[in-house]
């Protein structure tokens, strides 16, 4: 395994095609050497050693999403036959690691077969330490001698508990933590086959599936104060069949329709996991709050309700009308259902409650039928009647329609620690999606096209603070294509969304049987449904000059959108990138190419922090201006040292990444100032390969290469976590920086 | 590897320097078998075109594409210039695709006429190679189908680049898994009816009905996530708990302002702000069927 991907291409960019109605003129100098095009349909088989190290422990992030083995590596293979007019291609990659990948592809003239099977790993942190051992496939557990010494322990110090004093009792706990290593695996396999493939029906039988097991952190806690991060277990089976069928009626007239069943299953429901600090259940109204002064009472044992059951049913139709003057129309409907039902699990595991409160013995329904229906229809209609402009009109239509019971519950169990007799009842929430755009294109000459449009996207919510979002969005395009070595392309958008009121309690007050008295801020407009001005600049630069061997590209992206009207909550978000990028191919075997790009990241909010009522104070306000800011540059080449013989090829990036989260209030205020935090999520990767290959015979080739990289983390955030912090246990594990890399030699046979 | 439709009979080629419209030029005269071509043409043309669709199926070969490649041949022999060989690399935009889609016009394919590509002057050529294709599958002009998006669209490869990503970089994903090239409905050009129906493919643990649902979560994935890459981690736009208080700001622990003395070097270490931040206790932000679950807690 190398390192992924780290830059731009080594090959050429697409070219620039003449603009619509127009040949190119005469290319004014020799074209460039053409692409080296490797052999794709050989047979191969490789195999190499690899010597992997690691020198800062095991960073999860090393191998989030690959293998890097010491030893044998790689093994990869392509077996490539055409007898008879029968292609049959198989091919493996990575084949003794976590990351392999098969793919089977043949086409008997009456069947298509597509196959693919592949392994994806994902790893979340290695090293992770907690409290709890596994007890069953669900179930974490604590010790009964631990748990009991340490409520007597709390029980005995309740009035002088505070954070020196709980972090000497669990010692004993976090010295002989059980060790997990974070993460999930995903094993897909894929068959997709077509009937008749050159016939003028088109029918695809397809089937999906995916067992992903593992592990990833999940908060669990006991209350305020006693967040117990624990392994979630993942065990979950995703399944589909699909059917696709393509049907040409008429020479202008083509349908289409398709049908799948999706079902996920996850062998848990739930999973249960230990209170350090009580063996025994207990209640009282502060139990939330403990251990500490207010009270050291609780659950023993406390669950979590796991991602449930479901399944997706969808059906679509559709079809392509072609239209006199090269125009078309086409029309697609499709109908999808969500559902999920499944036995509710009880409110709590908190005997101490189920015993006092006759409410928590029985639940208003044993189950949840949930069902969720979708209808979405689209109609576009497309035309170029003469060579210099087009016309694109659409509609779409989406509607989530939440059939869900809705369901009254006479309270809930805060933490697994205390009944709260707060009447709330299940909210299933719908929306309606509209929208119109219209664009037309007109090419002015050869050179130049401009194209404009309007859109408008009106959003119907219910349960929401705003029922009726509506907004505009105007959209220019400007090409110019001067020559046939520089092309400019510019798209701007603006865009205002405007809302039919808000409503800042009605979301919170749907949730409850009665409603509660206000919690939120009057100025509070959550961002999702708030008004907004946006804007969006995109422009490409490239020049190919003369349509010779050097190439570059200038790209600049601002996505900008401004809640002009929210007194709280997100003022402004801005996404800015710069990127720079030049490639040199002179020869077949000689290409070099360079880039560089500068993103911006920012969110400013206001928030406004209150005691048991919502503050009406602005010294309360405080904001934050929180900004990643990324710089890359990264220069590789491959060259053909020996023409035919022996190629060279090195690649090299370096990446730095600045988060801030800039905080400010007034000292006056509630908050007493604030200070900012300087390093939030920085992160610096650098990475160089170099590999050789020489071709010994026609058919035997070696490779010998290495690479390094280097990834380093802070973010006083997470940074230094250690596995009991004021409020908590946490696994703390290592996905942090790293010193990796690996050399290899790998051996080719072809055939 | 779209099977194309049958050939249909095509009017003569026009002359050299004829204007063109927006009719591709079709393939005449004889042709030529591809073992004739490549007599003249390099090797790199035919090393695996020989064995695609193209080359296996279509009678006329060549000729299909390059009109009268019978007269080419005798004229560039005799040394009286290219002749009426059609070159894709000289043809307008609009040619080339309505070329392709001459046979081409099924499936995903089939919405491309009129899709912002189609719109922006690219052609079927800008991101195929008919010869000279360097991908595995789809006949791409890149090795991997990512780098032929990156070309238009680097932003995306910066982000691609963060701590917090999808495996594209690691090649088990790539742009065509979420996103359709050839032009759909969807904003985004995604293969699916919305946002959240896209993710619920990979995610479908998030997919429910749950019993408490989460409305912003339920209507766009991308209230909280950004797909091509993200400095914090699970692609979340901003860091918790900052990203929650964007809309909870209600009394007491919600809209508290957390800062440097509530990190891991503070003097007043929060199990709000640290490690996953609200997610600490709120771990069930998707959805949950827990009776107790109202505030996505169990």
């Amino acid at each position: 395994s190398q390192p992924a991907s780290t830059g731009t291409s080594q090959t050429p960019p697409p070219t620039t095609q003449p603009p619509a109605g127009q040949g190119s003129e005469k290319t004014e100098v020799a074209p460039p050497a053409p692409a080296y095009v490797p052999n794709l349909f050989g047979n191969f088989i490789n195999a190499g050693l690899q010597d992997a190290n690691q020198d800062s422990g095991r960073s999860s992030k090393f191998i989030e999403y690959r293998d890097v083995p010491s030893g044998i590596s790689g093994p990869a293979f392509r077996v490539f036959s055409d007898t008879k007019g029968s292609p049959f291609l198989v091919s493996g990659e990575n084949i003794t690691s976590r990351d392999r990948r098969f793919s089977v592809w043949t086409d008997t003239g009456t069947l298509r077969i597509d196959a693919l099977y592949d392994q994806i790993p994902h790893r979340l942190g290695d090293n992770a330490k907690s409290p709890e051992k596994v007890v069953g496939r669900d179930a974490l557990g604590i010790s009964d001698f631990i748990q009991a010494s340490l409520q007597n322990a709390v029980t005995a110090n309740q009035r002088s508990l505070g954070f020196p004093l709980l972090r000497s009792l669990v010692e004993p706990l976090i010295n002989t933590p059980e060790v997990f290593d974070l993460g999930f695996q995903r094993n897909r396999a894929f068959l997709s086959l077509q009937l008749f493939p050159d016939a003028p029906v088109n029918t695809t039988i397809s089937y999906f599936q995916e067992n992903r097991s593992g592990t990833r952190s999940a908060g669990t806690s006991f209350g305020f104060g006693n967040v117990v991060e624990t392994p979630e277990p993942i065990d979950f089976r995703t399944r589909e069949v699909g059917a696709r069928m393509e049907v040409p009626v008429a020479t202008n007239l083509m349908l289409r329709g398709t049908l799948s069943i999706n079902q996920f299953n996850n062998h848990f429901e739930s999973y249960t996991f230990d209170n350090p600090f009580r063996v025994t259940d207990s209640t009282d109204p502060n139990a939330y709050t403990g251990p500490g002064t207010g009270s050291v009472g609780g659950a023993a044992t406390g669950r979590l309700a796991l991602p449930p059951d479901n399944s997706r049913l969808s059906a679509a139709i559709g079809g392509i009308y072609k239209l006199p003057m090269n125009s078309r129309l086409t029309a697609d409907l499709s109908f999808g259902q969500l559902r999920s039902s499944n036995d509710l699990m009880p409110y709590t595991t908190n005997t101490a409650i189920l015993a006092t409160v006759p409410d928590t013995n029985h639940l208003p329904v044993n189950s949840f039928d949930g069902r969720i229906n979708t209808t979405s229809a689209f109609v576009n209609f497309t035309s170029r009647p003469v060579k210099n402009f087009s016309l694109t009109a659409r509609y779409r239509f989406y509607d989530n329609d939440n059939r869900s019971p809705r369901i009254d519950f006479p309270g809930y169990v805060r933490f697994d620690a205390v009944w709260e007799p707060i009447p709330r009842i299940t909210v299933p929430y719908s929306y309606k999606n509209n929208r119109a755009e219209v664009l037309a294109n007109y090419d002015i000459g050869t050179k130049f096209s401009v194209e404009g449009g309007l859109r408008n996207e009106r959003m119907n919510r219910n349960f929401r603070e705003v029922n009726r979002t509506t907004e505009n969005i105007a959209h220019i395009a400007l090409d110019a294509r001067p020559s046939t070595w520089l092309t400019w392309r510019n798209s701007f958008e603006f865009g205002n969304r405007s809302i039919d009121g808000y409503d800042v309690e009605r979301a919170e007050d749907a949730t409850f049987q009665q409603p509660q008295p206000t919690v939120l801020p009057e100025g509070l407009r959550r961002f999702d449904v708030a008004e907004r001005k946006s804007n969006r600049i995109i422009s490409i630069l490239n020049m190919n000059p003369f349509n010779g061997p050097f190439d570059v590209t200038l790209n600049y992206t601002r996505y900008f959108d401004n809640y002009n009207h929210s007194d709280l909550g997100l003022q402004k978000w801005r996404n800015q990138t710069f990127t720079a990028e030049a490639d040199y191919s002179p020869a077949q075997r000689w290409s070099t190419f360079a880039f560089y790009s500068h993103e911006l990241w920012d969110g400013l909010q206001v928030g406004r922090q209150s005691g048991a009522t919502p503050s009406t104070d602005p010294r309360d306000n405080w904001t934050a201006d929180n900004s990643d800011k990324a710089d890359a540059v990264g220069l590789g080449f491959t060259v053909g040292i020996i023409p035919d013989k022996l190629d060279f090829r090195v690649t090299g990036r370096t990446q730095r990444v600045h988060g801030f989260a800039a905080l400010s209030a007034d000292p006056n205020g509630i908050t007493k100032g604030a200070f900012s935090i300087p390093n939030v999520d920085d992160t610096r990767l650098g990475s160089l390969l170099a590999e050789a290959t020489y071709t010994l015979t026609t058919t035997w080739n070696v490779t010998v290469g290495a690479w390094y990289e280097k990834y380093t983390l802070k973010d006083l955030l997470n940074t230094g976590t250690q596995q009991y912090l004021p409020g908590g246990f946490f696994l703390a594990p290592n996905d942090l920086g790293y010193n990796g890399g690996a050399f290899y030699i790998t051996g080719t046979y072809r055939w | 590897q779209t099977p194309p439709a049958t050939s249909t009979a095509s009017p003569p080629a026009p002359p050299p320097g004829a204007k063109t419209t927006a009719e591709a030029p079709a393939a005449s005269g004889p042709g030529f078998d591809i073992a004739e071509c490549q007599a003249c043409h390099a090797d790199t043309l035919f090393t695996n075109f020989q064995h695609t669709y193209h080359a296996r199926k279509i009678a006329r070969s060549c000729a299909e594409c390059h009109g009268d490649v019978a007269t080419h041949a005798r004229m560039e022999l005799a040394g009286e210039g290219r002749g009426p060989v059609i070159s894709m690399k000289t043809m307008a935009a609009d040619q080339v695709n309505a070329k392709c889609m001459s046979c081409h016009d099924r499936g995903r394919q089939a919405n491309f006429h009129g899709g912002v590509h189609e719109r922006r002057g690219l052609s079927c050529t800008t991101c195929h190679s008919i010869h000279a294709f360097q991908s595995q599958r789809a006949q791409l002009k890149t090795p991997r189908a990512a780098e032929t998006c990156y070309n238009c669209h680097p932003q995306v490869r910066a982000q691609g680049m963060r701590q917090s990503h999808h495996p594209v970089r690691e090649g088990k994903l790539d742009c065509g898994s979420c996103h359709d090239p050839h032009s759909n409905a969807q904003r985004g050009l995604l293969k699916a009816e919305s946002i959240n129906d896209l993710c619920y493919t990979c995610h479908t643990d998030k997919r429910g009905p749950f019993l408490w649902e989460h409305s912003p979560v339920r209507e766009n994935c991308t209230n909280c996530h950004t797909p091509h890459g993200s400095n914090h981690e699970r692609l979340l736009v901003a860091k918790l708990p900052w990203l929650c208080q964007r809309c909870h700001l209600s009394t007491r622990h919600p809209g508290s302002l957390y800062d440097l003395r509530n990190t891991t070097v503070g003097s007043n270490t929060s199990n709000r702000a640290i490690e996953h931040g609200c997610r600490n206790c709120h771990n069930n932000v998707h959805g949950t069927n827990a009776p107790s679950g109202p505030y996505f807690g169990r």
